[in-house]
């Protein structure tokens, strides 16, 4: 017999999340009912990715291992990539409306980050582009023209890479940004 | 990469010191907590005169680290707000904050309920399928249809509820014996040319008489008035858009022009689609978008040759010459089309006076065929548009249209005004809004049957004969809106249920020509951007000429005798003026002193206008100058960061020898480049076939590998012990500090993504089988896109947010 949502998140917990999130109390609730019908008991557990891939709001994104892999707190070891609670509610709160721009663009400069290293080189955007476009979309000469394209246009201190700093300053300059950087839960 | 990012925003955390341990209880406590509120007070202080946990929290929740660490500096700055206010005697957070507190949450929550409200997911899916099959410049024409409609449903909301239902509900339609045992008489006939029946309803303007209405509602009043409430209103939201449109666009068009690739194609994937099919249409569109923006940017640097007329004669070549024979081939245009409108109105001035049902239905059915087949008419003469620059070339284009469509439009207009003085028609009010309506539907009724017979049509022949549907046309497509938005801002004072029926007519057209662009169209090959704020420009250009002729009917012409203002004088507006002195006497004097002063009124509208639009293009000056001081100070901090990495010293002596080393051995032009610049032509030398500077990138290149181990490799890089390669580099970047003007890039002759099947396999144009979606075998066909795109190019928008 299973707990509630309510009995698992009391008042000081759901006012605690209410402040560091986008949410309000009941979205959270809301998050967590999706969270346990994706199979997680408690606050503790932890899903494992191909549990919170099928979600149905993640299961056709061409990103959905990555945006788990980022917000995911195990970084390495078995448990790579597993999702806890606070995670999924991390991930719903960035992609929700009430999240700024710039949280927004910090986790998809991650997002796009293939290799992890804090920079986009050419080999993150041509595996962004093959993502966005699809295996059948360009050929691979045709997206490392477009990643070449991107890196001449945005990279400023010619090191051949783009730092967050230099992503913030293209994907700013996107007015559709925030409306498309969202899952609606 | 979470990880790291964390560790090293709690390493800053640790450095400032703002683990403060909760609780209370011991002396030893209160003192650590009193400390701990004293470093913090400085920073609380300096925010904003509101509550603190209030603004704590905005920071925590705009936080880049996980939500673990986001709670716990939560809990820290509870903390450390809660000591401090025990320090200070004072309770933590007082009535007013709390009330803040909350009501600032209650605003979120309001916002992103309204935000759910005027999403629009049906008209937004819409948009999505369209990019995605035919591109952004297709999708964001039906953006501005989309906008269009929602401005006529402001219009059809006033009209309905001030003027039509006040109306409606005391009122019955008079008997009109006119049209009696005519077809005109039935239904139908009625619906179609507003005659029968439907000429004394509420339909037109001669029904609203006040009478029974007048007891409790001034109509002469309401209805001036919301004529001129709905012609303010639309002209400020299309100032107001167009300055909000020219203030976001600015940076883009004019200092981040460098980025524009980067930022549509990294801001391109839509998170808030869940389905397979709306996937793949998502791809779809994000291919296209790769390709047209490439190719964009190709097409701007190099300037492509204009290709031959009709794929035979020779384009001139001087510039001279092809504006000669641009300007002599348009007149040649126009003058057919204004030969047309004379015929037009020889036309009326036969049909003038007819009784006849049919006939009557003759001139406007001339019309609004001419309005459609000048776009298809101009097609052939497009090929003599021969500017080098296709932006110069698309908007002439779409400026000839639009005159040819206004002048056959405007010919028609003027002669039935003329026609009908007020001797010849008592109500000459109703018969214009007759007129008027009967062009709204024969435009409706005749560019959608068109439409449907083309998408019934085009589908079965091009799988007949095994060839790809024509290319969508928004040139053509945005002209056609035009003339319907300009029918109904000439017609909704004669016509008040004018806006209502557009309504109507706008979905159902906007769903057809959305299934034309999905399944009976080819997308465009070679896409010519222009802003939103262009269109909008135009848009409100066709407003103004518009209301303008408007204006020049109502305002010159006396009210004839039927409809609300038969009793006001020679001028509509002295219903005003008549109310005013009925009235209060102050408010009588006021009145006179305002608008006895002549064109006191107009001018201040106009003053109200241009300070509107002289405010929106400071603010975006604004903005533009706050993004280059952003950009400069980066720049800055980049330099100084690269200098210290290569440990470099900006001596000039020692520069002297790395500018006279750079000059003797790289051969290259004296003038200084960038280092940035040099570094994205070295990048791009790898795929050149000109590698003109390929010598001295090789050696920046060379540098820049070992300025970047320069520590290791050299035993921490110090200035004497770097390699002349690196000196070279670090010479530029000292060199570029002090340019002012940047050496001009050279056009080079640069790979194209072609939008073929293979770039290997020979250029073979990708055709996308409307039908089915998938890639059709074109191998008849043996040119490549690019002899193709003296038909094809066609005009269109940015990928920018809709309005």
């Amino acid at each position: 017999m299973g707990c509630s949502s309510s009995q698992l998140l009391d008042a000081e917990t759901l006012e605690e999340y209410q402040d560091c999130t986008f949410f309000t109390k009941r979205e959270i609730i809301h998050v967590f009912e999706r969270y346990r019908q994706l199979g997680g008991k408690s606050l503790e557990d932890s899903l494992a990715m191909n549990q919170v891939l099928d979600l149905v709001e993640l299961k056709e994104n061409p990103f959905k291992e990555r945006i788990c892999l980022v917000f995911s707190q195990f970084t390495d070891g078995e448990k790579k990539g597993h999702i806890s609670f606070e995670d999924f509610l991390d991930m719903m709160s960035v992609f929700s409306e009430g999240a700024t721009r710039d949280v927004k663009a910090s986790y998809a400069f991650r997002i796009y980050d293939f290799d992890g290293d804090g920079y986009l080189d050419k080999k993150d955007l041509m595996d962004t582009i093959e993502c966005l476009c699809g295996k059948d979309g360009l050929s691979e000469y045709e997206r490392e023209l477009v990643a070449d394209k991107i890196l001449e246009e945005a990279d400023l201190d010619g090191d051949h890479r783009l730092s967050y700093v230099e992503f913030e300053h293209v994907i700013s300059r996107a007015p559709d940004f925030v409306n498309t950087f969202r899952i609606r839960i | 990469m979470t990880g790291t990012l964390d560790v090293k925003q709690q390493q800053q955390q640790r450095k400032r010191g703002s683990h403060v341990s909760p609780g209370r209880g011991s002396s030893h406590h209160r003192h650590e907590l009193l400390h701990a509120a004293a470093r913090r007070r400085s920073s609380i202080h300096n925010l904003n005169n509101l509550n603190t946990l209030q603004r704590q929290h905005v920071l925590i929740k705009e936080g880049k680290m996980a939500l673990r660490y986001r709670k716990k500096r939560r809990r820290q700055s509870i903390a450390a707000a809660e000591a401090e206010a025990e320090a200070e005697g004072r309770p933590f957070l007082g009535c007013f904050g709390w009330t803040m507190y909350k009501l600032a949450v209650a605003r979120q929550q309001l916002g992103a309920a309204v935000n759910v409200f005027i999403s629009h997911p049906w008209v937004a899916g819409s948009l999505r399928a369209i990019a995605s099959k035919a591109g952004s410049a297709v999708s964001s024409f039906f953006e501005l249809y989309a906008f269009l409609f929602k401005l006529n449903l402001l219009f059809a909301v006033c009209w309905s509820c001030f003027v039509v239902l006040p109306m409606a509900l005391t009122s019955v339609s008079e008997e009109n014996n006119e049209d009696e045992g005519t077809f005109g008489d039935t239904v139908l006939g009625g619906l179609l040319a507003g005659t029968g029946s439907f000429k004394t309803s509420i339909l037109f303007y001669g029904h609203y008489v006040s009478g029974d209405v007048q007891r409790n509602y001034d109509l002469p009043l309401a209805y001036f008035s919301v004529i001129i409430f709905t012609f303010f209103l639309t002209l400020l939201i299309l100032v107001y858009t167009l300055g909000r449109l020219h203030r976001r666009n600015v940076i883009y068009h004019t200092l981040y022009q460098e980025t524009r690739i980067g930022t549509q194609v990294l801001a391109s994937w839509d998170h808030t689609i869940t389905t397979r099919a709306g996937t793949e249409r998502q791809h779809s569109r994000c291919t296209l978008l790769c390709k047209e923006m490439y190719n964009e940017y190709l097409r701007r640097r190099n300037r492509q040759d204009v290709p031959p007329i009709w794929g035979i004669i020779p384009a001139p070549t001087s510039t001279v010459g092809s504006f000669a024979l641009t300007v002599l081939v348009t007149l040649v245009f126009l003058g057919g089309v204004g030969a047309g409108a004379y015929f037009l109105h020889v036309l009326q001035e036969s049909e003038a006076g007819t009784t006849s049902y049919w006939r009557s239905l003759l001139t406007p059915f001339v019309c609004t065929a001419s309005a459609w087949i000048i776009p298809v008419v101009q097609q052939p003469f497009r090929a003599f548009t021969t500017f080098k620059n296709s932006l110069i070339r698309m908007w002439w284009d779409v400026t000839v249209m639009f005159v040819a469509t206004a002048g056959v439009f405007g010919t028609y207009l003027g002669t039935f005004v003329f026609l009908y003085t007020p001797n010849t028609d008592a109500c000459w009010e109703t018969r214009l809004g007759q007129e008027l309506y009967r062009l709204v539907i024969f435009d409706a009724v005749f560019r959608t049957t068109i439409d449907i017979l083309w998408l019934a049509a085009v589908p079965l022949a091009c799988r007949f004969l095994k060839r790809s549907p024509p290319r969508v046309n928004v040139g053509a497509l945005f002209v056609g809106a035009a003339y319907s938005q300009a029918l109904l801002w000439i017609g909704f004072p004669f016509v008040p249920l004018l806006p209502a029926i557009s309504l109507g007519l706008g979905i159902v057209r906007f769903y057809i020509k959305q299934a034309i662009v999905l399944y009976a169209s080819s997308h465009p090959y070679t896409v010519i951007r222009l802003s939103q704020e262009s269109y909008m420009k135009a848009t409100l250009f066709t407003y103004l000429f518009s209301t303008a002729f408007g204006c020049l009917i109502i305002f010159t012409r006396p009210p004839g005798d039927c409809g609300p203002f038969q009793l006001t004088g020679s001028r509509i507006y002295h219903i005003v003026k008549q109310r005013v002195d009925d009235g209060d006497s102050t408010v009588a004097r006021g009145w006179d002193y305002v608008f006895l002063r002549g064109a006191a009124v107009p001018v201040i509208f106009a003053l109200i206008l241009a300070v509107l639009y002289l405010t929106y293009r400071h603010r975006a000056k604004r903005l533009l100058v706050e993004e280059m001081k952003y950009a400069l100070d980066r720049e800055q901090d980049d330099f100084r960061k690269l200098l210290r990495k290569k440990r470099v010293t900006t001596h000039p002596a020692h520069l002297h020898p790395a500018l006279a080393h750079r000059a003797d051995g790289a051969g290259s032009s004296a003038s200084p480049h960038s280092h940035r610049r040099t570094t994205r032509r070295k990048h791009r030398s790898h795929h050149s076939r000109h590698s003109h500077h390929s010598r001295h990138s090789r050696h920046s290149h060379h540098g820049h590998d070992h300025s970047k181990h320069g520590a290791s490799k050299y035993g921490g890089g110090r200035a004497t012990s770097l390699s002349p390669a690196t000196t070279v580099a670090v010479s530029e970047i000292a060199a570029s500090a002090i340019t002012e003007e940047p050496a001009r890039q050279e056009h080079k002759a640069l790979p194209t993504i072609e939008l073929t099947a293979s770039s290997e396999a020979g250029a073979v144009p990708i055709e996308l089988d409307n039908m089915t979606g998938q890639v059709a075998d074109n191998s008849h066909q043996q040119q490549p896109y690019t002899d193709d795109a003296q038909s094809a190019y066609t005009c269109g928008l940015s990928t920018s947010t809709a309005f």
